[in-house]
């Protein structure tokens, strides 16, 4: 058995080697704080004064102080004309069938862009960045003529059709993405095996996408439950989302902005996502695919 | 005027950065994308200009970008066509 000398020259290149590794571990959790910090510090903020009495609204301690769970009783209270619970089915509403629509038509778009060859295939690609990136602000004067003229206003269909417009081409690019980096093999085994192409899409790689198309669901839900600046204009009392019906919260005094009681309604709100997130948690973590093919 | 064609330039498959490390089929690609998203945008810029010019308002800001998208449409083309498969 070799045993192994130390020698002071190579004890103390050791130590700094041990040393530096320290800084960089160091500096590197530094880092993860500060990005952590910079982003819950708001939702701490919402939560600790949805928390919080009304008289300590302005209270600047960052700690949980006068606590109270009154704000959350009057968010969803219809004394003031207020009608949170309304909206929050409302956006349920919304969101879910946005997502849907969006999915379906998503899946083929993203898998005939990713797997088939076939000309201007990279032009359409083009289009659907372009139909991205258009601005919302410059569709809602046209669209709330449109509806106004044919009777949407104050109806899901006018909040959902253009949703899917805006989430589709996010939920295209993210399923294109997806689909590109699948394996080819696992197709053409299956079709070797007599899959016809339809089915080696709907029998292997849609459950292999499964991971991505959670991600992608949950990103067109966020981004629809999110909306606010159609939501604004083209919904009324019936069909008004959440994000809508919180900016236009009443207090029970006039003129004075009930901020606990919107706090509490953010927290409220921001509730669905987590639990999507952590329901689904196992299925966006990726590499399904790993191992699928040898080689 | 001439398009900075890859083929008269000698430009095709040589370089350097990201543009030059590409290959030639990647180029065609990022050209074709490029060229339905200008495409997308002057199509957008149309629309805009003969609805102006049919409702009778001054169009001349809606003209001079629907230009500007035009050029900008036509040297992406030629340059597309430029890395066209042999």
């Amino acid at each position: 058995m070799a045993t192994r000398v130390e020698t002071p020259s190579t004890a103390s290149s050791s130590t700094k080697k041990q040393s530096s590794n320290g800084m960089k571990t160091f500096r590197t959790y530094f880092g993860v704080a500060i990005v952590v910090v910079w982003g819950l510090l708001p939702f701490y903020w919402m939560v600790v004064t949805a928390f919080r009495d009304v008289d300590y609204t302005y209270s600047t301690n960052p700690l949980p102080s006068n606590i109270t769970l009154e704000n959350f009783r009057a968010a969803f209270s219809t004394e003031a004309g207020n009608q949170f619970a309304r909206a929050l089915g409302n956006s349920l509403i919304i969101g879910v069938a946005t997502t849907v629509f969006a999915m379906i038509v998503g899946v083929f778009a993203a898998y005939a862009l990713a797997r088939l060859n076939f000309r201007g295939k990279f032009i359409v690609l083009g289009i659907i960045l372009g139909a991205s990136m258009f601005p919302g602000v410059a569709l809602v004067t046209p669209l709330f003529q449109l509806f106004t003229n044919i009777g949407w206003i104050d109806t899901y269909q006018a909040l959902i059709i253009p949703n899917i417009s805006f989430v589709l081409p996010l939920t295209i690019y993210t399923l294109t993405a997806f689909f590109r980096e699948m394996p080819w093999e696992l197709e053409e085994s299956a079709r070797i095996d007599g899959c016809t192409k339809g089915q080696a899409f709907r029998m292997v790689i849609l459950p292999l996408a499964a991971p991505g198309l959670f991600t992608t669901a949950i990103l067109a839900f966020i981004a629809s439950w999110n909306e606010f600046l159609l939501a604004s204009l083209l919904s009324d009392d019936t069909v008004r989302p959440v994000t809508v019906e919180i900016a236009r919260f009443q207090g029970a005094l006039p003129k004075v902005e009930p901020y606990t009681t919107v706090m509490a309604a953010g927290t409220i709100v921001t509730i669905p996502l987590i639990i999507m997130v952590l329901l689904f948690q196992r299925r966006i973590v990726a590499g399904l695919t790993a191992g699928g093919v040898k080689g | 005027m001439a398009a900075a064609s890859p083929s008269s330039s000698g430009a095709r498959g040589s370089g350097s950065g990201w543009w030059g490390r590409q290959s030639n089929a990647r180029k065609r690609e990022h050209l074709e994308t490029l060229l339905g998203l200008v495409g997308f945008f002057t199509l957008a810029a149309l629309v805009t200009t003969v609805w102006a010019e049919l409702s009778g308002r001054p169009a001349l800001i809606e003209v001079g970008v629907l230009v500007l998208f035009l050029a900008a449409f036509y040297f992406t083309y030629r340059s597309w066509q430029g890395y066209r498969d042999p």
